[in-house]
């Protein structure tokens, strides 16, 4: 070792288990550089993908998964982030505007009789605030010019078209720019999106409110409110697509606090919805520029404006363009059931058909009761005519039990899995997760051991999950009702409250468990890629009769490292009792590099299963002392209810 | 927070969920990413590859499995710090082919026993500097791993620039003593 270059030379070959030794070892952690390149991830992300967390924006807890969305809306999102970043989330605001029911007065006088003299600040603000509830049915076609240095798509012009029917519940919308045409159509829990130039449609969970479409551009709720008083002042009027407008300009400076940045925005309200019939918005930071102009072309409100794309209509449209139903984006969005016969529900008459694989209720489904819930699929696939009990009863007793191995087939095995949830009411089980990873050759190193018992209360929409904390890796306790999480740590004693949930949150964590989906391949997985598994045998496991499948792939997205699974399925009630997953090495693809595996070691079903209480774990809050770590997670009496 | 957790976290909230993965695995990735592209890109250029790095890492990342999240993660630092690697290369020189097998060893580019050798060589080399005990290791890494001046170091360390460049000044020189007999055959010191 001669000199400093030596050693510099020296580290700098280093090998990868060097690298990682040197990362743990030695962190080069700084807290502001990392919350600055973590705020880059996210515009990365936003730019990418066109989805983005309104809360990594606005600090308001907000569980969504957006869909990796088609071109025209990438692009308005990546917009909305950067408004988003200036006047903080529309939930932020929404929990920060005055009371509704005074600004509802407001708007009810300006369709009316308000003169232009009598609008200010607080009349733009209750008017924007309280703009999609001036409607009933909106129609609208607008047109969006952007320039973007940050984006790919630079001079982008796209034209939209919106068909809002809040009394029934669903939305239409047509995207095109100068790349693609896509459809969307929102109703009854599921969102579908046409793209007819790749043939696809995709169906995924609805996470976002019917309104989102016109929150993007027609609605500036987010940007105009009692806290950005200060950054903006009407300054004239104009009419705009025979609208009467207020004119308001948006300024502010240095929003972003890590260089140089401006926002401006010329926005002409409609001074009697509330709508923006045009916006100007210039962005522009350290030499990078976006410029937005937005143009309200047409728009019709309620009776006139017109017929809508009614749900049998948009279901005619897909069938008639033979467009493949496929899900969208990748694993990091949940799976839906691809059966479309959801939009074969008259209007007006939904109800939760989406709970069949998601509980993806949405307004109109919302309110359907419990024993509205049995979907299409169910009925098909599990025909009943009495009550839970029987229900259970009749699939316990059902032809799968004797059914011989030869005639269980894939698509028997799909039926079944995918229609666990239907005969289930209550479940009380015990599970056992290990996760043993390699690191050298014949080295093993047992990472992971998690003993959980889960319980499931259909009727009461309820999910609750409690760890062993004597397991190294105990993730704390947790339950999920009334659209809310609560979860309490033991290693420190503390518990708090998400809110906000997306629907479905009690039936997604169900299904981690009783599908296998948390160590596990998903049943979305299974049902695209039925040359990848195939049934193998039967065996018994924890006193059920199980087919055994094995599912192996080559391609396990960016990781590109070959896995298999080997799952155990019940064959009366389609639970995944037992997975096995070998994760092998990425370089080599022959030496194990991780075995997991997942059993359900005690079940109980129904009848057999004890009530499940949200009030119980409130009561092991107060045993155990667990104290709330904010005030917002102070008040947990709804477990009480 | 270990890997499960982070992926509970991200299950029940995705936002919370990404940064404890981001909090939990930016010195793994700035260091995949840094080494890689030391050589041939700016701080701004290997920032910009972390940024894309856990940018892809978050849109990919799969909640419903457990465990191999570090396998993951480390993939696909590699493989964006490979890509900018051959983009700035590109850049600079224009003479690296898309087919470059040797792209896989980037970057020292030697052949399989030389890499081996230096890879024992510098995994020695950090034992020798961890017996150093800190803060002088901390010192040696971020002045010669991470490149970091010494002011960045007095930030982090809590020491002033000057004692930082005090300490690293008499830990190199305790390293050279140590090394001196490693190296006393292959290399006169």
């Amino acid at each position: 070792m001669k000199n400093e270059k030596d050693i510099f030379d020296m580290l700098h070959s280093a090998d990868d288990n060097t690298i990682e030794n040197i990362a743990e070892e030695f962190p080069q952690y700084d807290k502001n550089e990392a919350d600055r390149i973590y705020r880059e991830v996210e515009k990365r992300i936003a730019m990418k993908t066109g989805d983005f967390h309104e809360d990594a924006v606005s600090g308001v807890e907000h569980i969504k998964n957006r869909p990796v969305w088609i071109r025209p809306l990438a692009l308005a999102a990546s917009f909305v982030l950067i408004a988003g970043t200036v006047a903080g989330s529309i939930a932020l605001m929404k929990n920060a505007m005055p009371d509704k029911n005074t600004q509802s007065a407001a708007v009810a006088t300006t369709q009316t009789t308000m003169k232009k003299e009598d609008i200010d600040q607080d009349y733009i603000i209750a008017l924007t605030q309280n703009c999609t509830d001036s409607f009933d049915r909106l129609y609208a076609k607008y047109t969006v010019d952007r320039s973007d240095d940050l984006s790919d798509y630079d001079n982008n012009h796209s034209e939209y078209e919106l068909q809002l029917d809040k009394q029934n519940a669903f939305k239409w919308s047509k995207s095109t720019d100068r790349t693609i045409t896509c459809y969307d159509y929102q109703y009854a829990g599921r969102n579908l999106t046409v793209i007819p130039e790749e043939g696809i449609c995709n169906v995924q969970n609805a996470n976002s409110p019917l309104e989102s479409d016109l929150n993007i551009y027609l609605n500036r709720a987010d940007t105009l409110n009692s806290d950005t008083k200060d950054k903006w002042s009407i300054t004239g009027y104009d009419t705009v697509c025979g609208k009467e407008c207020a004119v308001v300009e948006y300024k502010e400076n240095h929003f972003n606090a890590e260089k140089e940045s401006n926002f401006s925005a010329e926005i002409f309200i409609d001074i009697k919805t509330g709508i923006v019939m045009k916006e100007i918005a210039d962005y522009d930071s350290e030499g990078s520029d976006c410029h937005n102009e937005c143009i309200v072309t047409e728009i019709r409100y309620d009776d006139e404006a017109g017929d809508f794309v009614t749900p049998p209509e948009f279901k005619k449209f897909i069938e008639d363009g033979n467009y493949t139903i496929d899900y969208l984006g990748n694993d990091h969005y949940e799976r839906v059931d691809k059966d479309l016969s959801f939009l074969d529900m008259p209007q007006g008459q939904q109800t939760s058909t989406a709970d069949a694989t998601s509980s993806s209720a949405v307004t109109a489904a919302e309110t359907a009761t419990e024993t509205e819930t049995v979907s299409a699929t169910e009925a098909e696939t599990v025909p009943v005519t009495g009550s839970e009990t029987e229900k259970v009863t009749e699939a316990e007793t059902a032809p799968p039990a004797t059914q011989a191995l030869a005639e269980i087939d894939q698509d028997y095995i799909l039926d079944l899995v995918s229609n666990n949830k239907s005969s289930i009411n209550r479940l009380y089980a015990k599970i056992k997760v290990t996760s043993e990873n390699y690191v050298e050759a014949e080295k093993k190193d047992i990472k992971y051991i998690d003993d959980k018992t889960i319980q499931y209360d259909k009727n009461k929409d309820c999910f609750c999950e409690y760890n062993d904390e004597t397991n190294e890796h105990y993730a704390g306790d947790m339950i999920i009702y009334k659209g809310k999480i609560v979860a309490a740590y033991k290693w420190n004693n503390n518990y708090h409250i998400i809110s906000n949930l997306a629907p479905g949150a009690v039936t997604d964590n169900l299904d981690l468990y009783i599908r296998g989906e948390y160590p596990s391949v998903t049943l979305d997985q299974l049902l695209a890629q039925k040359d990848k598994w195939s049934m193998t045998g039967r065996e018994t496991v924890n006193g059920k009769d199980c087919a055994v499948i094995e599912y192996n792939n080559n391609d396990h997205g960016l990781l590109e490292a070959p896995v298999k699974y080997i799952l155990y399925i019940d064959i009366k009630t389609g639970i995944v009792i037992k997975c096995n997953r070998t994760y092998y090495d990425n370089a080599l693809r022959k030496e194990i590099a991780s075995i997991s595996t997942f059993e359900i070691t005690e079940l109980k079903l129904n009848d057999d299963a004890p009530a499940l209480e949200p009030s119980d774990f409130k009561k092991y809050i107060v045993d155990n002392g667990f104290k709330p770590e904010n005030e917002e997670s102070k008040d947990i009496s709804f477990l009480d209810e | 927070m270990n890997d499960s957790d982070i992926m509970r976290l991200i299950r029940r909230s995705p936002s919370e969920g990404h940064r404890a993965l981001f909090d939990e695995y930016y010195n793994y990735v700035y260091a995949i990413v840094l080494n890689t592209l030391r050589n041939v890109g700016t701080k701004e250029d290997i920032e910009d590859c972390v940024i894309d790095s856990f940018a892809d890492i978050l849109i990919n990342v799969d909640t419903s499995t457990e465990g191999s999240l570090k396998a993951f993660i480390g993939t696909v630092a590699k493989n964006k710090s490979i890509s900018a690697y051959r983009s700035l290369r590109r850049k600079s020189s224009g003479s690296t082919s898309f087919d470059d097998e040797e792209l896989g060893n980037i970057p020292s580019g030697e052949d399989v026993a030389a890499s081996a050798e230096n890879s024992a060589a510098a995994e020695q080399l950090i034992e020798h500097i961890r017996q150093l005990g800190k803060p002088d290791s901390d010192i040696l890494i971020h002045k010669y791993f991470y490149e970091r001046n010494s002011r960045e170091i007095a930030a982090m360390t809590g020491l002033s620039p000057a004692a930082v460049r005090i300490r690293c000044s008499r830990a190199l020189k305790r390293l050279r003593e140590k090394l001196a007999g490693d190296y006393s055959v292959k290399e006169s010191v």
